[in-house]
C-alpha cells in the first residue's frame, strides 16, 4: 500500500529484530512522511508492576526516529543525542503507536521528533533526539543484519542505494 | 560497596531472569554503580549495544541513587542523554551515577558510562519526580534482598518507614 511502507528489519535488533529470541519484535513502517510502529510491550520488560521500564520506551523512540531520520536523509547515522519526556506510564500489554519523524537537518545534523501514543490518543512519552552520520557503522556491516525482503520496490530502492 | 536489592521482575537488574541484563548494583561513598558486561542479545546493531539499554542502565542507577539518598521513591519525568562513543557488546564498562540537588518532590541525578581506560561513553542527567501513591511496602516487598548486607537492607527498607 502506497504510503504504508514496512520497513527493514534488523535481525538481532532487540527492538525491531524479528528472529531475537525475546526482543520487542517491533514492525516498523513509513506513513505519511513519518515512521510509524504499532505495538503493546510484554510484562518481561516492566520497570514496575505494569509499567514499561524507561529505557524500552526510549529504546521504542529512538527506533521511530532513527528509521526516520535514516530513510529521510538517505544516510546511515547514529543516535548522539535524545531527550525523553515521561508524560504518563506506559502500561504493559496495553496496545500503542510510536511515531518518528525528520525535523531540521543541516550541517550533518539531523534533529527528529517521536511520540508515544496510548489507545485512546493521549501522548505518553516524547523523544527529541540529535543524530549523526555514522563513523563507526559499516553499510556493509548494516546489510549483513538487514532483512531486506518483504519491502516495497521503492523502499528496497532506498536501501539498496544506502548499503552500496 | 554494598550490593544493592533488585525488583524482582527486573529486566535490568533480576538474577534469576535468563532473558535480563543481570546488572549488579552496588553503592559506595554516594555513588551507585554496576561493572558490566553486555551481551549480544541487546544489541542495537553489529556488536553495539543499543542506546535504548545504555539509556535503561543509566536510569536504574539514578532511580538508586536517588533511593539512597533521600529515601523517596521517584518516577523519572524527563531524561537528557549523550551518545559519545559505541559501547561494545562483552566489553567491560562501568555505569556510575549519583544524586545532584533535590526540590520538594523534584530530583536530579546525573549518571555516566565509562569504559575500561575511564573515558565516557555516554552519561545522562534525569528529573524524578517523587511518585504519588505509591505503595511503598508493596514495592519494598517486590525486592530481592540476596547478598544485601544488613546494614543495607536496613537502609533501603527505611525508604518504606519514612514514606510521607
Amino acid at each position: 500500500m502506497k504510503g504504508q511502507d514496512p520497513l527493514p528489519t534488523y535481525r538481532d535488533c532487540l527492538f525491531c529484530g524479528p528472529e531475537h529470541a525475546f526482543g520487542l519484535k517491533l514492525k516498523l513502517r513509513r506513513a505519511g512522511g513519518a515512521v510509524v510502529t504499532e505495538f503493546a510491550v510484554a510484562r518481561s520488560f516492566q520497570g514496575y508492576e505494569e509499567t514499561v521500564h524507561g529505557g524500552i520506551v526510549s529504546g521504542i523512540l529512538d527506533e521511530v526516529m532513527w528509521w526516520a531520520v535514516t530513510i529521510e536523509v538517505r544516510q546511515i547515522v547514529m543516535t548522539r543525542k535524545i531527550e525523553v519526556e515521561f508524560l504518563s506510564p506506559l502500561r504493559c500489554e496495553a496496545p500503542h503507536r510510536a511515531e518518528g519523524r525528520l525535523g531540521e537537518a543541516r550541517h550533518h545534523a539531523f534533529r527528529a521528533s517521536g511520540e508515544i501514543e496510548d489507545a485512546s490518543g493521549r501522548v505518553i512519552a516524547r523523544g527529541r533526539g540529535l543524530f549523526m552520520p555514522a563513523k563507526t557503522m559499516s553499510g556493509a556491516g548494516l546489510a549483513r543484519g538487514l532483512d531486506l525482503t518483504r519491502l516495497s520496490p521503492e523502499m528496497a530502492g532506498i536501501f539498496s542505494a544506502l548499503l552500496g | 560497596m554494598s550490593l544493592l536489592p533488585v525488583y524482582k521482575n527486573s529486566f535490568f537488574m533480576s538474577q534469576r531472569r535468563p532473558d535480563g541484563m543481570q546488572l549488579k548494583v552496588r553503592y559506595g561513598r554516594g555513588v551507585v554503580y554496576t561493572d558490566m558486561r553486555i551481551g549480544n542479545a541487546f544489541e542495537g546493531y553489529e556488536d553495539v549495544v543499543h542506546g535504548g539499554m545504555l539509556f535503561g542502565v543509566l536510569d536504574v542507577i539514578m532511580w538508586y541513587a536517588i533511593l539512597l539518598e533521600t529515601k523517596k521513591i521517584c518516577m523519572t519525568r524527563k531524561t537528557d542523554m549523550d551518545f559519545l562513543k559505541p559501547v561494545m557488546c562483552d566489553t567491560p564498562y562501568r555505569a556510575q551515577g549519583k544524586l545532584l540537588r533535590v526540590e520538594d518532590r523534584d530530583m536530579w541525578a546525573t549518571a555516566w558510562i565509562e569504559d575500561s581506560r575511564k573515558e565516557r561513553c555516554a552519561q545522562a542527567s534525569a528529573l524524578f519526580r517523587e511518585a504519588k501513591g505509591l505503595d511503598y511496602g508493596r514495592l519494598m516487598a517486590s525486592l530481592d534482598f540476596t547478598g544485601v548486607s544488613a546494614p543495607m537492607r536496613r537502609r533501603v527498607l527505611s525508604a518504606a518507614r519514612s514514606k510521607p
